[in-house]
C-alpha cells in the first residue's frame, strides 16, 4: 500500500539526476506534493514559489522557453482551476514544454471537503488543445508514466493520487502514453478505469467472477490521447462497457470514451463517476459509500447494467 | 548611440504603422502608439539579437505583455528583417505568420505568446530565472500596459522578481492611462505605481515615454534589481485625433483620417 504522491516526490528525486535541466516549482505545498526530496537534493532547481500558482504556470512557461523542463506541482484544483488561463496561454498554445503535476485529486482528499477536491479537472485539461493528460493508479504507474511524461516533449498533465492504494501492476509492465494496460482479461463486460478507482474495478472483477460473470479491467491511464484501437478491440468482444472514476461524470474518462464508441463501436456504456455535484468534507470511504463509489455499490450498479443491457 | 538616428526610426516606425494599420483595417492604434517610441529604442538602441537567427542564445529576451499592440512590433520585426514586410499585410489574416496577438509558434522574433493580460512579467521572471540558472548574461524586457497592471498575477510576479534578485529583468510600463472602456481608474495614478513597483523591492525610473534620449538613458541604466521604467506616454501619440482617444483603442481609419495622420508625420505638427 502506497500512496502514488509519495512515489511521485521519489520518482522525481531520481529524475532530477538523470535530467540536469528539470526545474521543480512549487506553490507552497512542496510538503503535501512531496518535492521537499528533491529540495534537499537539488536546492538550486528547486522553486517555492508562495501561494501564487497562476504566477508560477507563468514562470514555467518562461522557463521552459529557455530549455528547461518545468515541473509545477500543487493540488489538482489549485493547478487546474485557478490556474487555468495561464495554463492555456503561457504553456499549452506556445506548445511549452512543462509537466503540471498535481495531486490531491477527487473525493479521495476527504476530509478538506468540496473546495479541495477536484472532480473537474481531467475535463478541464482535456479540452486543451497539445495537452496530453495522464492519471496513473499504483506507485508502478505512476512511477513510469511520469518517466515517460518527462521523456515526452510537449505539455503534460498528470493527475496524482493522494490515498494509498495496494501495488497493482508489476515491476516489468510496459507503459506508455496513448496506450492503456489490461490487468485483467475477460469476455463480458469491460471496465475502464484511473487512479484509485482501478483498484476498486479489480475488485469488483473479482467478485462478479465468482457469479460467473468475466470482466475485462483496463488501466485507462492515458486519457488523452486515448488507446482507441484497445477500448474497440475490448468493446468488440465484451458489447458492453463501464468506465468507473473518482472524477465527475461530466468530461474525464467516460466521456473520452464514450466519445471513441460512439464513433466507432456503439455499444452500451455505463459512465460511472461523481454525478453532477461538489463533493464535501468525510473519510474517502465514507465518501465512496455516500457518492457510490465503493466496491459494493459499484458491484451493484454494474450488474444492474449487465443485466439490462445483455439479457 | 546617436539620438538622432532612434528619434528618425521612431517618427519611421510611426509612419509605417499608420500605412500598414491603414491597409489592414481595424487595429489598436492607441496603445501602440504610445509604446511605439520605447519599443524602437529597445531594438535599434539597446537590445542584443539577431534577426538572421532568432534564437541566438545570447540575445537579449523582448516580451510584448500588451500583446494587442502586436501591430507596432511586427512593423519592427520587418524592418529589422526577421520576415518580410509583405507579411504585414496579413497581419490578422487567415494562414497568415501575424496572428491578432503575438505567437511565438507562427512569429520569427516572438518570445512569448501573449494577449490575454498580466502573464508577460511572470513569463519574464521564468526566462530571467532561465538564463540566470545558465550562467547567460542577457537581459529580458517585458512591456505592460498600465492598465494591465490592474491583473492580480503582475504583482505575483513583481514579488518574485524581488525575491529572486532578478537585476536581469526590466519592465517597462506604457503608462498612457487609458484603458479601452475608460480612463485608468485612479489607484494607479502615476505617483502611486512608483510607490508600488518601490515597496516591492523594485528600482523606479520614471521618465517621459516619447523623449528618445529620456528613454535610452533611462535603458541603459546599471540596475542592481529588478528595473521599472515606467514610461509617461500618451494614447495615440503622433496623431492629433488619436491622442487621448478611448475610440481609438481598437479602431479603423477612413482615407480622410489616414491621409490626415501621414499629413500631420510629415510636418511633425503633433510630434
Amino acid at each position: 500500500m502506497r500512496a502514488p504522491r509519495d512515489v511521485y516526490g521519489e520518482v522525481l528525486f531520481e529524475l532530477g539526476e538523470k535530467y540536469e535541466n528539470i526545474i521543480v516549482l512549487n506553490s507552497d505545498l512542496a510538503k503535501a506534493t512531496k518535492t521537499t526530496l528533491f529540495e534537499k537534493k537539488f536546492p538550486q532547481r528547486h522553486f517555492n514559489l508562495g501561494i501564487c500558482e497562476q504566477n508560477m504556470m507563468s514562470i514555467g512557461g518562461g522557463l521552459s522557453s529557455e530549455g528547461f523542463i518545468p515541473i509545477a506541482s500543487t493540488f489538482a484544483i489549485f493547478a487546474t482551476g485557478r490556474a487555468y488561463d495561464q495554463i492555456r496561454q503561457s504553456i499549452a498554445y506556445p506548445k511549452n514544454n512543462v509537466k503540471i503535476i498535481a495531486t490531491h485529486p477527487g473525493l479521495a482528499v476527504g476530509l478538506d471537503g468540496a473546495t479541495h477536491q477536484a472532480l473537474e479537472d481531467i475535463n478541464i485539461m482535456r479540452g486543451l488543445p497539445n495537452m496530453t493528460v495522464l492519471a496513473p493508479s499504483d506507485e508502478v504507474e505512476t512511477k513510469k508514466l511520469i518517466e515517460k511524461a518527462i521523456e515526452y516533449d510537449g505539455p503534460t498533465y498528470i493527475r496524482v493520487g493522494r490515498a494509498e492504494i495496494p501495488q497493482l501492476f508489476n515491476s516489468n509492465t510496459k507503459f506508455q502514453i496513448g496506450k492503456g494496460n489490461v490487468l485483467r482479461e475477460g469476455s463480458d463486460i469491460t471496465i475502464l478505469s484511473h487512479g484509485i478507482m482501478l483498484y476498486h474495478s479489480l475488485e469488483v472483477a473479482k467478485r462478479l467472477l465468482q457469479k460467473n460473470i468475466s470482466v475485462e479491467v483496463i488501466s485507462m491511464a492515458s486519457i488523452k490521447p486515448i488507446d482507441k484501437e484497445l477500448i474497440l478491440k475490448s468493446s468488440k468482444k465484451t458489447n458492453c462497457v463501464v468506465t468507473i472514476e473518482d472524477h465527475s461524470i461530466y468530461g474525464g474518462l467516460g466521456s473520452a470514451v464514450a466519445e471513441v464508441l460512439i464513433q466507432k463501436n456503439p455499444v452500451p456504456q455505463e459512465i460511472i463517476g461523481v454525478s453532477d455535484i461538489f463533493g464535501e468534507s468525510g473519510t474517502p470511504n465514507e465518501l465512496f459509500e455516500k457518492y457510490g463509489l465503493d466496491i459494493n455499490s459499484l458491484e451493484k450498479r454494474i450488474l444492474d447494467f449487465y443485466h439490462s443491457n445483455k439479457y | 548611440m546617436d539620438i538622432q538616428y532612434l528619434e528618425n526610426k521612431s517618427l519611421q516606425l510611426r509612419n509605417d504603422l499608420i500605412d500598414y494599420g491603414y491597409e489592414v483595417g481595424k487595429s489598436h492604434m492607441g496603445g501602440t502608439l504610445s509604446s511605439i517610441d520605447m519599443l524602437s529604442v529597445l531594438y535599434y538602441g539597446i537590445m542584443k539579437h539577431s534577426p538572421e537567427n532568432p534564437n541566438w542564445k545570447y540575445r537579449d529576451r523582448f516580451i510584448l505583455s500588451k500583446g494587442h499592440c502586436a501591430l507596432g512590433l511586427y512593423v519592427i520585426l520587418a524592418d529589422l528583417g526577421y520576415f518580410s514586410k509583405k507579411h504585414l499585410l496579413e497581419y490578422k489574416k487567415i494562414n497568415g505568420i501575424l496572428q491578432g496577438h503575438p505567437d511565438k509558434s507562427k512569429t520569427p522574433g516572438i518570445e512569448m505568446s501573449a494577449g490575454s493580460l498580466g502573464q508577460g512579467i511572470s513569463y519574464g521572471v521564468g526566462k530571467a530565472l532561465g538564463l540566470k540558472l545558465k550562467n547567460i548574461n542577457s537581459r529580458v524586457f517585458v512591456m505592460v500596459g498600465d492598465g494591465e497592471l490592474e491583473e492580480g498575477q503582475n504583482w505575483e510576479a513583481i514579488l518574485s522578481a524581488n525575491h529572486y534578485k532578478l537585476d536581469n529583468l526590466v519592465v517597462l510600463v506604457d503608462h498612457n492611462k487609458l484603458q479601452l472602456d475608460n480612463t485608468l481608474i485612479d489607484e494607479l495614478s502615476f505617483e502611486n505605481l512608483i510607490s508600488k513597483f518601490k515597496s516591492f523591492g523594485w528600482e523606479v525610473l520614471h521618465i517621459d515615454g516619447h523623449n528618445i534620449k529620456e528613454i535610452y538613458k533611462a535603458l541603459k541604466f546599471s540596475n542592481k534589481k529588478p528595473l521599472a521604467i515606467i514610461g509617461n506616454t500618451i494614447k495615440g501619440k503622433g496623431i492629433d485625433f488619436m491622442e487621448n482617444n478611448i475610440s481609438w483603442h481598437c479602431n479603423k481609419m477612413t482615407e480622410d483620417e489616414y491621409k490626415l495622420a501621414k499629413d500631420q508625420l510629415k510636418e511633425g505638427v503633433v510630434l
